[in-house]
């Protein structure tokens, strides 16, 4: 179990940079209750003829897949909440 | 607690089907880093400028906004030709603006550009077919920023006189396409491109001005055979094609041709050796590599090694 005192930080969509190009959830490449390191690949998405990982923002545990596969997505989108470390 | 950003998740468009086979793990690109990325979009934007990186969803798209450089493509935004390949819009073309050289010199300047590249749509619309469009705008960008300029043109249809006009403004670099094998050209490029005529327009480049460099570029996984890859390369050598682009075909859309190989890195490396050993002067190879990636980079190579890998 995390840590509930422990902080909740979002993963969003970052501005990929793909202009008008429609973006969507391919395949989660960690899963829910898995440890990541700060710039582990969380999520693939593709765009048109893109395909692009989402690194994970800071080290914890991914608490919880907010989209699925074949989900459109937009920059700023909420895709998941990692519960971070709790200091030694 | 974190709060829940308020977004607006698009409709599915009918042209993007469900999540289609994954690309191999070599496809992959990173987040773009900075801000540099916006910075170049809000200036095509506000100068209305067209460029092929968003019409034809480059795949380099993010990368080259974030280094602030980008593949100008003049006449509009619709394309006469119905190209299997290509996801630049087809359909009823728009008027030439008379001011669009002198927007694309000035975002050239803001962009602090030192090598710019200039492609079009294909216009067969146009009596001559946009040449001297191109002319003027490869005078209006010398003249403002004293950038080395590099053009990617149409075929013209077959027309000398349109490649002679756009030689008279003397681009740095005419790079003009082969894109695919002859035995691929219709299926790839549509019924009325002539790969003898390609072979031809590059050469007249060159005849008409032999200080200008000429460039063409194939896409790699449209089902060419080696043989038919290297008897292409020795083609364009004999018709005195100087620079090569070697890169992956990647499909834009579940309507446009398939693509039937992903090549791996380490083979474009080898075939990109190859072509250099064959002769050109320079290549780049890659499974990113496109006609203006890294295009300075390329037409300033030190000509003894002449070779880029680009590996993404």
């Amino acid at each position: 179990m995390s840590d509930p005192a422990a902080p909740r930080r979002d993963v969003t969509l970052p501005e990929l940079g793909l202009g008008e190009q429609q973006v969507r959830a391919s395949v989660w490449l960690v899963d829910q209750g898995d440890e990541v390191s700060e710039g582990d690949r969380l999520l693939e998405v593709v765009a048109s003829n893109v395909t692009i990982d989402i690194p994970a923002p800071v080290s914890g545990v991914l608490e919880e897949q907010l989209v699925s596969e074949g989900d459109a997505l937009v920059p700023g989108q909420l895709l998941g909440f990692i519960v971070e470390e709790s200091p030694e | 607690m974190s709060s829940l950003p308020i977004v607006v998740v698009p409709e599915i468009p009918a042209d993007i089907a469900p999540v289609r086979e994954r690309l191999p793990s070599w496809l992959k690109r990173n987040v773009p880093k900075g801000n540099a990325n916006h910075f170049t979009a809000k200036l095509l934007d506000d100068l209305k400028l067209e460029t092929v990186c968003d019409n034809a969803k480059c795949p380099n798209r993010m990368e080259c906004y974030s280094q602030k450089t980008a593949t100008f493509m003049i006449l509009g935004n619709v394309c006469t030709r119905p190209c299997g390949f290509c996801a630049v819009a087809k359909g009823r073309t728009q008027a030439v603006e008379l001011d669009e050289p002198a927007r694309l010199a000035e975002a050239a300047l803001r962009l602090g550009l030192k090598h710019v590249v200039i492609t079009a749509v294909t216009r067969d619309d146009l009596p001559d077919g946009g040449a001297e469009h191109f002319y003027q705008c490869v005078l209006a960008v010398r003249a403002k920023t004293g950038a080395a300029v590099e053009v990617l043109t149409s075929d013209f249809a077959g027309s000398r006189a349109a490649v002679d006009r756009v030689c008279e403004a003397v681009p740095e670099v005419f790079n003009h396409n082969t894109e695919t094998v002859p035995r691929l050209y219709r299926e790839v490029r549509g019924r009325k491109s002539e790969y003898a005529w390609t072979l031809e327009l590059l050469a007249r480049v060159k005849q008409q001005n032999p200080a200008i460099k000429t460039k063409s570029g194939l896409m790699l996984g449209l089902g060419e055979t080696r043989e038919e890859l290297f008897d292409t390369l020795a083609d364009l050598l004999a018709n005195g094609c100087e620079m090569l682009t070697l890169g992956q075909y990647l499909q834009p859309s579940p309507e446009h041709l398939p693509v039937k190989r992903y090549v791996p890195p380490e083979e474009f490396d080898e075939i990109g050796r190859q072509a250099k050993s064959m002769g050109f002067a320079k290549v780049a190879s890659g499974p990113f590599v496109r006609s203006s990636y890294h295009a300075r980079d390329l037409a300033e190579a030190d000509p003894e090694s002449g070779l880029l890998t680009l590996s993404g």
